[in-house]
């Protein structure tokens, strides 16, 4: 990999997110093969690719949920080294947990709290944000996302689409600079999708730099800036999404959308 | 079944037509059975009558026995009694000789005697009565009337040719019985007379006053002696004052509730409700002795012919030989089911007789006093029981002719309420006296001898019920077939969770019953348990303290130790693990012995309560650990994650998100912990905490009570358990807020 794919448009101001050489080992297994990637403040990237091919990973790598085994990760300027000494990665690492906001295929909300405390929670405790001004910040996401009437509800009492949004809003009310999305929508009903694809399509809209995870290519075709497909560990192909669906360089591509169109 | 023969009547199912027959029948025998027991018809189940007298003739070859049945009840001493053999009373022989009863409705005996010689047998009725009998042919040889009735108490001389009692306005007359008329009559005292009794010859008479007792001449009507109850010092009248004074109070502090003279005339013993014996000198008035040991009112007492023994009978339902000399008690006579009323020595040489309100005349070997060594008995149900029956077969001929017009108008609660009647009725009427029958120490023929009819009547309950609840049925009454098919299955679904609930606490009724009449056969001293009850309860709250700061120290130990557990640092990792590896490794009764023993041995004097905390505490602590670690670990790993992905440290997600879950996870099992603390807590009763079971054992060896004070403490560790395991299903549902739907 001489020259790393995904670093092109270097020359067009400062990445928020740069990845470079990263590499992840699940003990033997080799499920990050070293990859290279720039994204640009309110750019949308969607990754795609074929299950077992190191997406999630990949997005979960960015903010240390998994620890990388090798390469460096920066995020609005905080750079991160894999192995570096625990002490002082254990502070980058809670920075850019700050700075990145992230959505989960499997919601996560916190059942024992209702719609409001789940999005207060965090400020309030990580960020110190006065109780008040935590709830009048949660109760205008909550009218963002549509979910006003919903803020005293328990998760229970949730559809899954309505606990995504919420979600969102909770990762949101962190004032985070991008956002991780990891299959937001794969654990949803088919009938429940659009109103997160909507949710997210306003947020990429508004400027927001995401990085999405997803089998949504509507989303992908619609919205993204640029598509990547991840296979065997590697970007098999990145391009705009017009020339990625349409027109695709790579072999690997046209394999893979051929079997999922 | 005229009233069949309706047009309706063709669509009745063949099942819902024999249920109403059933409950025709039932109705019919129900109330026959009512009417024919009022007429004092032949339908009346046996009972067994209360006993107000004993006597054996002096040869030892009859004994007598009156009755409030009206009779007398006569029963032939074998020759020779073996040690070995219980010999039960025959039924076909219930009356031996034709002679056995003496007229007069509800006449009942008050007094039965053999005469000296052993030839006549005098018996007195409540309703005034004298009857005697020549003991060879059982004719009647003299038979008269005192003018009098009812009669509070007699008692006749042990020569038999006097006899006294006391009418219902408490005044005292003494009749010559030979020559058939009063030769004393004494009018009534301020106070309320009980009891009376003549000595050997008939010439002095004592009568229970109250706390005292008078003793009259009854030749001049003059009062010898009033016993009354007075202080050691001579100086103190109340029995506090004289307790500071330091001295013994003398005499009974309840009522006088039985009395005997000694065979010289020189002592009077008298028993009273305030459990004691007390045996009074006659020449100066002054108590000589006095006897504790029974649990109750003391019924009955009679001299020995030597005058040196006597045997107290009570209604603790125990016997006891006393030696007058000190009064000291040489043997206890346990095995009566009620209260003893007669006690008698012989027939034979080391032998005594006594005869109870359970309808048994006992005889014993006083060598081997606790084992019944022959006896007879007449056993039957007690007569409340027959009321009750008598009162139930009125309510359920009754009901059985509602339900059956509730039925045949088609109406849905008949059904109801018959399921409710044929399951909770019979449970509750027929269960406690049957139990009381099967559970007697006779042989199976004899109590079925008893019981059928009893049994009976709860196969056709049972029948009932078996009919009632069959499917077609059920379905006829609960869904009726012009309903819409969907309320048929509402009723249904309705039909058969009340049905389950009939049944689950008719289930609880019958367990409920059984446990009952299993206590009962303990043998308890009922007012013993009421007068300790509050002190055993006190102690109740101090188990259930101890138990809450325990299971709090517990609850804290064990989040710590499930934190080493699950902890990457080897520290904390080994310390915990050594932690549970010690207290698991060792009994908890052995850990509460180190730390009460082993504390003050380090200076460090801790209140034994203090103390059973920490033990209760650090064991539970080591146990509930697994369920926290398990706790923690069930939270799924998306939730560390998210609040992870939202920048919280690793031990704001532990507290604002995990430990929460965590502890609704844990609350059902620490709720079990606690439950089984709470009874556990029992152990530090050897470090003196004055909780339930410390408080048990001490009454209980004081008076060597313990079967009433351990069930007194059983009682309230359930109740305990109870109360919790209500608020334990409150605070589970709090928890699960957040998963309520």
């Amino acid at each position: 990999m001489s020259e790393p794919i995904g670093t092109q448009e270097e020359d067009k101001g400062k990445p928020i997110i740069r990845v470079r050489g990263l590499h992840k080992y699940f003990g033997a297994l080799h499920v990050i093969k070293g990859v290279d990637l720039d994204v640009m403040p309110g750019e949308v990237v969607v990754v795609i690719g074929p299950s077992g091919g190191g997406k999630s990973t990949f997005l979960r790598c960015i903010n240390f949920l998994e620890e990388p085994s090798a390469g460096t990760i920066e995020v609005d300027n905080v750079v991160i080294k894999a192995r570096e000494p625990a002490r002082e990665q254990r502070k980058h690492i809670r920075e850019i947990r700050q700075k990145a906001g992230m959505v989960f295929q499997q919601f996560n909300l916190f059942p024992h709290m209702t719609a409001l405390q789940n999005i207060i929670e965090a400020p309030v405790t990580v960020k110190g944000v006065s109780k008040q001004e935590a709830i009048d910040k949660a109760e205008e996401l909550l009218g963002w996302v549509g979910l006003s009437e919903k803020r005293d509800e328990y998760p229970s009492r949730l559809s899954g689409g309505q606990q995504q949004r919420v979600a969102i809003a909770r990762a949101l009310c962190m004032e985070p600079k991008i956002m991780l999305f990891d299959e937001p929508t794969s654990a949803l009903d088919p009938e429940l999708i659009g109103e997160v694809v909507e949710v997210m399509e306003r947020l990429a809209n508004e400027g927001m730099t995401m990085c999405v995870v997803t089998h949504e290519l509507h989303f992908a075709r619609d919205v993204s800036d640029r598509v990547i497909l991840m296979a065997d560990g590697v970007w098999a192909e990145i391009a705009p999404p017009s020339e990625f669906f349409t027109n695709p360089r790579e072999e690997r591509t046209r394999q893979f959308l051929a079997h999922i169109l | 079944m005229e009233q069949f023969k309706d047009s309706s009547a063709s669509t009745l199912p063949k099942q819902v037509r024999l249920l109403l027959i059933l409950l025709v029948i039932t109705a019919v025998v129900s109330l026959l059975y009512v009417i024919l027991n009022l007429l004092g018809g032949p339908l009346q189940l046996p009972t067994v009558s209360q006993v107000h007298s004993l006597d054996l003739a002096p040869n030892g070859s009859l004994a007598a026995v009156g009755a409030e049945d009206g009779l007398v009840h006569l029963w032939i001493v074998p020759a020779e009694i073996r040690a070995d053999v219980t010999r039960d009373f025959d039924v076909s022989a219930e009356e031996p000789w034709p002679g056995g009863t003496l007229a007069g409705p509800g006449g009942a005996v008050l007094a039965v005697g053999f005469a000296d010689d052993g030839q006549t047998l005098l018996a007195v009725t409540r309703q005034g009565l004298v009857r005697a009998w020549n003991v060879a042919d059982y004719a009647v040889t003299q038979e008269f009337n005192l003018g009098a009735e009812p009669l509070a108490d007699v008692a006749l001389a042990g020569n038999r040719q006097v006899l006294a009692y006391l009418d219902d306005a408490g005044a005292l007359h003494v009749w010559d019985v030979v020559a058939e008329q009063e030769i004393r009559s004494i009018p009534p005292s301020d106070n309320a007379r009980g009891v009376i009794a003549l000595n050997s010859d008939g010439t002095l008479l004592a009568a229970g006053d109250g706390t005292s007792a008078e003793i009259w001449n009854v030749e001049t009507g003059e009062l010898l002696q009033s016993l009354q109850p007075y202080c050691g010092d001579g100086a103190s009248t109340t029995a506090e004052a004289c307790e500071e004074a330091g001295q013994d109070w003398l005499g009974h502090e309840k009522q006088v509730t039985s009395l005997a003279f000694s065979p010289d005339s020189q002592l009077l013993a008298t028993g009273s409700a305030d459990t004691t014996v007390v045996f009074w000198d006659l020449q100066t008035g002054e108590a000589s002795w006095s006897s504790v040991g029974h649990w109750d009112d003391v019924t009955a007492l009679t001299f020995s012919e030597d005058g040196e023994m006597v045997l107290s009978g009570g209604r603790d339902f125990k016997t006891r030989d006393l030696r007058v000399e000190g009064g000291r008690s040489t043997a206890i006579f346990e095995g009566h089911l009620a209260t003893v009323n007669g006690t008698a020595y012989g027939p034979r040489e080391g032998t005594i007789a006594t005869v109870s309100d359970d309808g048994t005349l006992r005889i014993w070997e006083t060598g081997n006093q606790y084992t019944v060594h022959l006896e007879w008995s007449r056993l039957g149900l007690q007569p409340l029981w027959g009321t009750v029956i008598v009162i139930w077969m009125f309510v359920s001929g009754i009901l059985a002719l509602v339900i059956l017009w509730g039925l045949w108008r088609l109406h849905l609660w008949a059904h109801l309420v018959a399921m409710a009647l044929f399951l909770i009725g019979p449970v509750l009427v027929l269960g406690l006296p049957l139990l009381e029958v099967l559970t007697y120490p006779l042989s199976l023929g004899l109590k079925l001898q008893i019981a059928w009819p009893l049994l009976v009547l709860l196969g056709w309950y049972i029948l009932l019920l078996v009919v009632l609840t069959r499917e077609q049925v059920a379905n006829f009454y609960q869904a009726p077939h012009d309903a819409s098919l969907s309320q048929q299955i509402t009723v249904s679904q309705r039909t058969l969770r009340m049905r389950f609930g009939i049944y689950s606490v008719a289930v609880w009724f019958a367990l409920f019953v059984i446990l009952f009449s299993i206590l009962r056969r303990f043998n308890l001293d009922i007012s013993f348990m009421g007068s300790w009850l509050g002190f055993i309860m006190q102690g109740s709250f101090i188990t259930f303290y101890v138990s809450a700061l325990s299971i709090v120290l517990a609850t804290f130990l064990a989040l710590l130790g499930a934190l080493g557990r699950l902890s990457k640092s080897p520290i904390a990792n080994a310390g915990s693990g050594f932690y549970i590896s010690l207290i698991r490794g060792t009994p908890l009764l052995v850990q509460i012995y180190i730390w009460y023993l082993g504390l003050p041995r380090l200076d460090i004097v801790l209140d034994p309560r203090v103390a059973g905390i920490l033990a209760l505490g650090v064991n539970y602590g080591a146990y509930m650990t697994e369920i926290f670690r398990a706790g923690i670990q069930a939270v799924s790993r998306g939730q560390r994650e998210a609040a992870q992905a939202l920048g919280m440290t690793g031990g704001q997600t532990f507290r604002r998100i995990i430990l929460p879950q965590a502890f609704r996870i844990v609350i059902p099992p620490i709720g079990n912990e606690f439950i089984a603390m709470m009874k556990d807590s029992s152990l530090v009763s050897v470090m003196a905490v004055q909780e339930l079971t410390w408080r048990a054992n001490k009454v209980g060896r004081q008076y060597f009570r313990g079967m009433e004070t351990f069930i007194i403490a059983a009682l309230f560790y359930w109740i305990l358990t109870v109360i919790f395991q209500l608020l334990q299903g409150r605070l589970e549902e709090y928890m699960a807020r957040g998963e309520r739907r």
